[in-house]
């Protein structure tokens, strides 16, 4: 129960559609933790939901263990960063940054106030810039004038949507590690929305992956990579090779899959029996076309197109039942050409079992 | 042909300037007409005035040492400033309710808002005869539920000036503060209210500063309007509610002194030009928020 933010079973309707299908998920204090989903997966709903600027259909919302869903917007503490930052346009940025500290929920003295706006921009970056209109500010001076104004009040929870999708990718990733720098010199706690994966790994200390209204899995970056439980998971972050094939042999923690007329290999999870169907995921990274190695999964193909990309050389093969691998090696000094006939192969313990089963293509792969 | 070379029509096209400057010269023409009609009816009016009042210099004096040019154009001041104050505050309210409405009640209200136009200002304002009159629909039915021993004077004052003049203006300050209130983000309010702003603070912090120049466009548009009004006053006011207006046409159609007339139309107009120059000059629209902050 030491959650700083909890989300139990979050419903929200709009009509027959549902736009939140009971999520459910936990904030550490002080952590960053990223909600990454595509577009109309429900992200800005959780989050408008938690700020209080709408009430959901059904289910809690719990601060320190606290119940605020029914408390109105302006008493909830929370800072709340929108999409296109809604700065106030007829203020500075000074009156922007101290709004908050003028209403009756957040009021310091005047003393305080400076000193804390001062601080805020300090932090921010933005010093020299308090007497600029929002219109006469860059996007991503206008960025932190946001951040500074969710920040000054010293939040329980900061909530960003999309914070960084205006800006351009330098900036954008300036901007990541400034974000970066600033939760861990306050420690606060915050959500972070983003539709890109990117981004979501870079700056999280943990990921809540939503689709359709409901939460896909919640784990660290590398977890979601390395093994996720879904096919929507591991699909949505990253490449992924994906195949089905039938249980035949479960032996010392290793377990033989009988795909089409193939045996691949793969480490042995809990709750698997003989003869079930399973769907086996492996990364680009750890495909290699042509390159033999002792004890690995094998299995032959057709090379479609070889590309050179700098920090990678990726290789879509085609297997012997039309599905199309990708590998993604460190590039040697040739790439391969298409039409060839060749073999991909992998380690074994880079083959991970998606626990749901989901219908992939069912193989009839030739040996 | 190269790929990355000019298309040789293309330079023929940006080559020949007479073409576009013919062009030009026949969107001119299209102005000719309007130009035409506001010269006869307008300018030519209106300088023939200015002319009038110029043949007899010592009128303006006139304007000056009887007191009662002055007085009259004061209380005409007062009595609009009353209207426009009037018109703001049954307008704002209305069409800060349009910009949250939906689509369908907004159009239904504007129709509403619009009806009063498709009516004569003569027709509408003997309407308000009919409910403020000594023994019209208000005063019988405040007699009838015993809320008043004796009717109120209602009409022939400067209630009814003000309930008649504001009547006719409030559509058009509606309709002035709806189009500034339609560009306002309404995301902003919610934004303000997540930052601790109650309700009404946000409404008087963010949303009142971004209309400012939609109040004074308003206010200007009204006040100068029911400034120069004539037939409202006249039929609705009493002999203490003669507006400058009024005075005028005393001149023109019962002593028949055209130049008079004409001086005192001079001096309306530039008390006029002179307000709205002022008004500009005050707002300078767009830091005209800071003033209201
Ligand atoms: N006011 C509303 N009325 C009806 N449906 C809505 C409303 N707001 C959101 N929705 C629906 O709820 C779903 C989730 O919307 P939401 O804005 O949370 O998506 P999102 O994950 O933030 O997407 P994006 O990445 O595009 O911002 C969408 O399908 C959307 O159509
Ligand atoms: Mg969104």
């Amino acid at each position: 129960m030491n959650a700083h933010l909890r989300i139990a079973n979050l419903v929200k309707r709009y009509g027959p559609t549902a736009a939140l299908d009971g999520v459910s998920f936990e904030v550490e204090p002080g952590e960053l933790k990223v909600l990454l989903g595509p577009s109309g997966s429900g992200k800005s709903t959780v989050l408008k939901c938690v700020a209080g600027l709408i009430s959901p259909t059904s289910g809690r919302i719990l601060l320190r263990g606290q119940d605020i869903t029914d408390i109105p917007i302006h008493q909830r503490k929370i800072g709340l960063v929108m999409q296109g930052y809604s700065l106030f346009p007829h203020m500075s940025a000074y009156d922007n940054v101290a709004f908050p500290l003028r209403t009756p929920m957040h009021r310091c003295g005047q003393k305080e106030l400076q000193k804390r706006v001062a601080q805020i921009f300090d932090l921010t970056g933005l010093t020299g810039l308090e007497g600029q209109r929002p219109s006469e500010l860059s996007g991503g001076e206008q960025q932190r004038v946001a951040l500074a104004r969710a920040l000054v009040f010293s939040p329980e929870v900061l909530l960003l949507d999309e914070p960084l999708a205006a800006l351009d990718r330098e900036l954008r990733e300036r901007m990541q590690d400034e974000i970066r720098r600033i939760h861990t010199t306050l420690g606060m706690t915050i959500i972070y929305v983003t539709h890109d994966q990117a981004e979501a790994m870079k700056v999280a200390d943990r990921i809540a992956i939503l689709n359709r209204g409901q939460v896909a899995q919640v784990g660290s970056a590398l977890e979601l990579y390395e093994s996720p439980s879904n096919e929507f998971v591991a699909r949505f972050l990253g490449g992924a090779n994906l195949l089905t094939g039938r249980v035949i042999s479960i032996l010392d923690g290793v377990i033989k899959v009988e795909v089409g007329k193939c045996e691949l290999r793969a480490p042995s999870v809990d709750g698997l029996c003989q003869d079930a169907l399973v769907t086996l995921l492996v990364r680009p990274e750890r495909v290699r076309v042509a390159v033999p190695e002792a004890d690995s999964n094998c299995l032959p193909g057709t090379i479609i197109n070889s590309t050179y990309l700098g920090s990678a050389l990726q290789t879509d093969v085609s297997l012997s039942d039309g599905t199309v691998w990708r590998s993604s090696m460190t590039p040697a000094r040739s790439s391969f050409k298409a039409g060839v006939t060749t073999n991909i192969h992998w380690q074994i313990e880079d083959t991970h079992i998606l626990p749901t089963q989901q219908s992939v293509n069912s193989l009839h792969l030739e040996a | 042909m190269p790929l990355f070379g000019i298309h040789p029509r293309a330079v023929h096209r940006t080559t020949p300037p007479t073409k576009s400057i013919r062009k030009s010269c026949g969107n001119l023409l299209l102005l000719v007409p309007a130009l035409g009609y506001l010269c006869i009816f307008f300018f030519f009016p209106i300088a023939f005035l200015l002319f009038q009042s110029a043949l007899a210099p010592g009128n303006y004096l006139r304007v000056l040492q009887e007191p009662v040019y002055l007085e009259v154009m004061y209380r005409t001041a007062k009595m609009s400033l009353a209207v426009t104050i009037v018109c703001l505050a049954l307008g704002y309210p209305f069409a800060y309710f349009l910009t949250t409405a939906s689509q369908r009640v907004v159009n239904l209200a504007i129709g509403v808002v619009m009806m009063p136009f498709w009516t004569s200002i003569l027709v509408r304002s003997y309407a308000w005869l009919v409910l403020l009159q000594r023994e019209g629909i208000i005063n019988k039915a405040l007699l009838e539920l015993r809320l008043i021993a004796r009717p109120l004077k209602l009409v022939y004052n400067l209630n009814g000036v003000i309930c008649g003049i504001s009547y006719i203006m409030l559509p058009y300050m509606i309709l002035v503060l709806y189009a500034s209130m339609r560009n306002v983000d309404l995301q902003l309010l919610v934004v303000a209210r997540s930052l601790g702003a109650t309700r009404l603070r946000a409404f008087y912090k963010i949303f009142v500063p971004l209309t400012a120049k939609g109040i004074m466009e308003g206010c200007s548009l009204v006040f100068i309007l029911s400034f120069g009004y004539f037939i409202t006053p006249a039929l609705l006011g009493g002999r203490e509610q003669t507006t400058f207006s009024m005075l005028i046409d005393i001149q023109m159609n019962q002593l028949l002194d055209w130049r008079f007339g004409a001086t005192l139309s001079a001096v309306l107009l530039l008390v006029i030009m002179l307000l709205v120059f002022g008004v500009r000059r005050i707002v300078r629209l767009e830091r005209s928020v800071q003033w209201l902050q």
